[in-house]
């Protein structure tokens, strides 16, 4: 604090002059709720700056000459616009120029639809809105993109079809083999008994279908509940390599977990890791050769991107992708990993970005005949998202694929 | 008083700009429209993009009186005068656009009356190039960009590949079918129709670099040079 004391003689009279006058300013200041207003300052497009910056989607202000006045970030990236820039520079869809133009006119508020650029382009909502009072001072254009809602619709939609045909298929084959039964095979004993048993496969395809979309659905439902509970990697892996080996043995093929002697625990529903690793291991033993060899690894790394490191980017030659991955998290966290490697012929480039997604099956043909519904990949996605764990693949033409899933450990 | 006729002159000026992109808006509407009109056999949609053609007469014919006017009363010069210029010379191309744009709708009321083709998925790579090229221009048209400007003039021999491509698969088509001629000729001229917006979007690819340059373009674009197809007595005369 400066005292009287340590100031130099000759700024003592002009800092008393300053308080003189702090003090008479603090005087004269009005008592709250008695003040005459100032005279009020005509309102500018530039006072609306804070308010656009904080809105979350793209929206700007236009002069009454069409020229952009105030932008928010999200509109100058979506657009590369800068104030000053005519309107009609930036967006000319004949829809929104008009109702700009009207606005400007009769100060009425519109709502418009817009599509812009080739099909698919992006499907926009717009607002057109005049301000000020009296005297125009502009119109605020806010803007509200939808090209995610409705291509959510569109896959919906595509959804409940593709659903609707898996079904259809072995119901199909369901009544032409009992009308088989029921008529030309009726009297051949050895016919019958080859098409009852070509019905039940028919019936517990249909069955496991409707379980795993029944699963898929509930998983859907918790997505956005963090799991509770602790589920350990290696268990997990033992169980889904026990359970697969009939399968394996049929087709001669070998499952090897190779995990150490200790739990790897992460924060988790245990059935449902129990679920990931099933059906990771389920695939690899499906798409293995006869004879091939199917391997389990599990791992830990000091955070997460050592963890993908190690879990997904093992093959120089692989193409690869992440099919899901994790919020950046805490920092300084352990993370496990889960590996499943075959030496199948291997996944296209081409196709990564589609695995996971409903449905998908690379040979549709091969596929059906191997009794996939192409929902394995999906319910581990959904609940690897869960988790906020990650999902990668790796694959290469005929040398094999590794899918990977990670989570944070457990404290 | 002379700052007055400036700011009045410059306010002209941004008028002329908005009248140029609210006639590329709804020519890149009818061209993006038309294309879909032919793929999805649209008959609601084809009549709605010649019914809508007349606005976009009108807006050149609006373009068309302010440039005169421009010119008579204010006698611009350099790059004021290249900026009337030019904005009259791309409303032509953008008009003739639209009734191209026009002429693919007509075309698809008459295609939709015979059984479809399985050929369209070639017109729809050409019309998503042609809506594009379109896009582009009028963009650096907008910003002033000559690099975009230059990237459409180079590329409009894409469509003019694809344009002799499609001309082959037609052919084959109509020979080994002879009930079909009629609707292959039809998208014969769409496809025709096509290049020809493109060859418009070159043009106004290069007034942009005349606008902002000052320089017409010199070099010979590299095109296609054997053009199969007759002239189309029907959209020479805008059907
Ligand atoms: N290890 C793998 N090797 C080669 N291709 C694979 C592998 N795992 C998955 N795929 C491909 O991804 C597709 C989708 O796999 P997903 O597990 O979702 O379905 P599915 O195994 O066909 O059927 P489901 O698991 O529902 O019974 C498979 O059909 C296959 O084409
Ligand atoms: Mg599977």
């Amino acid at each position: 604090m400066a005292t009287e004391a340590n100031i130099p003689k000759a700024q003592r009279g002009s800092l008393l002059r300053r308080a003189e006058r702090a003090v008479r300013t603090l005087w004269a200041r009005p008592v709250p709720g008695t003040a005459t207003p100032a005279s009020p300052r005509e309102p500018t497009l530039q006072d609306y700056e804070p308010l656009m910056r904080a809105l979350p989607d793209p929206a700007m202000l236009l002069d009454p000459t069409g020229r952009i006045a105030v932008i928010n970030d999200e509109a100058r990236k979506r657009w590369a616009a800068e104030p000053w820039v005519r309107f009609s520079a930036v967006l000319r869809h004949p829809p929104i120029l008009d109702a700009v133009q009207a606005a400007m006119r009769d100060h009425g508020v519109r709502t418009i639809e817009f599509v812009s650029g080739p099909d698919p382009g992006e499907h926009f909502r717009c607002t057109v809105a005049p301000l000020g009072f009296g005297a125009p001072l502009g119109v605020a254009v806010l803007f509200r993109d939808q090209t995610a809602q409705i291509a959510a619709e569109r896959m919906r939609v595509d959804f409940v079809a593709n659903a609707s045909h898996e079904l259809r298929t072995p119901l199909t084959a369901l009544s032409m083999l009992i009308e088989t039964i029921a008529g030309p095979a009726r009297d051949n004993e050895a016919d019958r008994a080859r098409f009852l048993r070509m019905m039940l496969a028919q019936a517990d395809r249909m069955r496991r279908l409707i379980d795993d979309l029944l699963a898929l659905s509930r998983i859907e439902l918790d997505e956005h509940i963090p799991p509770s509970g602790l589920a350990d990697l290696c268990a997990a892996a033992r169980e889904a390599a026990d359970s697969a080996s009939p399968m394996a043995a049929q087709r001669d093929v070998r499952v090897e977990v190779r995990a150490g002697a200790h739990e790897v625990m992460i924060v988790g529903d245990r059935f449902q890791i129990a679920q990931v690793a099933q059906n990771l291991i389920d695939n690899a033993v499906k798409f293995s050769p006869s004879g091939g060899l199917v391997t389990v690894e599990i791992g830990a790394a000091a955070n997460r991107e050592e963890a993908m490191e190690a879990a997904g980017r093992r093959w120089r030659n692989a193409g690869r992708i992440s099919l899901h991955t994790p919020p950046p998290g805490a920092l300084g966290k352990r993370f496990a990993y889960l590996r499943v490697v075959d030496a199948g012929h291997g996944i296209a480039i081409r196709h990564l970005p589609r695995l996971g997604e409903r449905f998908f099956r690379v040979e549709r043909e091969k596929g059906s005949e191997r009794g996939g519904t192409g929902l394995g990949l999906a319910i581990v996605k959904h609940i690897v998202s869960r988790h906020r764990g990650g999902l990668l693949v790796e694959s290469e033409l005929d040398v094999g694929s590794a899918f990977a899933v990670y989570f944070e450990c457990a404290d | 008083m002379p700052e007055h006729t400036v700011k009045a002159f410059s306010e002209e000026l941004d008028a002329l700009a908005n009248e140029i992109a609210r006639m590329g808006g709804l020519a890149e509407q009818a061209v993006i429209d038309s294309i879909a009109a032919v793929v999805r056999r649209d008959t609601r949609l084809a009549n709605e993009i010649i019914e809508r053609d007349a606005q976009i007469d009108r807006e050149q014919r609006e373009v068309e009186r302010r440039a005169i006017k421009l010119m008579a009363l204010r006698h611009p010069f350099a790059a004021d005068l290249r900026q009337v210029l030019t904005a009259w010379r791309i409303s032509g191309d953008l008009e003739r656009i639209g009734d191209l744009a026009k002429n693919i709708a007509k075309r698809t009321l008459v295609l939709n009356q015979s059984d479809p083709i399985q050929i369209t998925k070639g017109i729809e790579r050409m019309g998503k190039i042609a809506a594009f090229q379109l896009k582009t221009v009028l963009d650096s048209y907008a910003r002033g960009d000559v690099q975009a400007a230059l990237s459409v003039w180079m590329h409009d021999e894409d469509i003019d590949a694809h344009y002799n491509s499609l001309f082959r698969e037609l052919l084959t088509y109509m020979m080994e079918d002879p009930r079909t001629i009629s609707p292959c000729a039809h998208l014969l001229f769409v496809a025709k129709n096509i290049e020809r917006i493109g060859d418009h979007c070159t043009n106004i690819a290069e007034m942009v670099h005349y606008l902002v340059t000052g320089e017409e373009m010199s070099a010979e674009r590299p095109r296609a040079k054997d053009d199969p197809t007759p002239v189309d007595p029907s959209s020479a005369a805008g059907v």
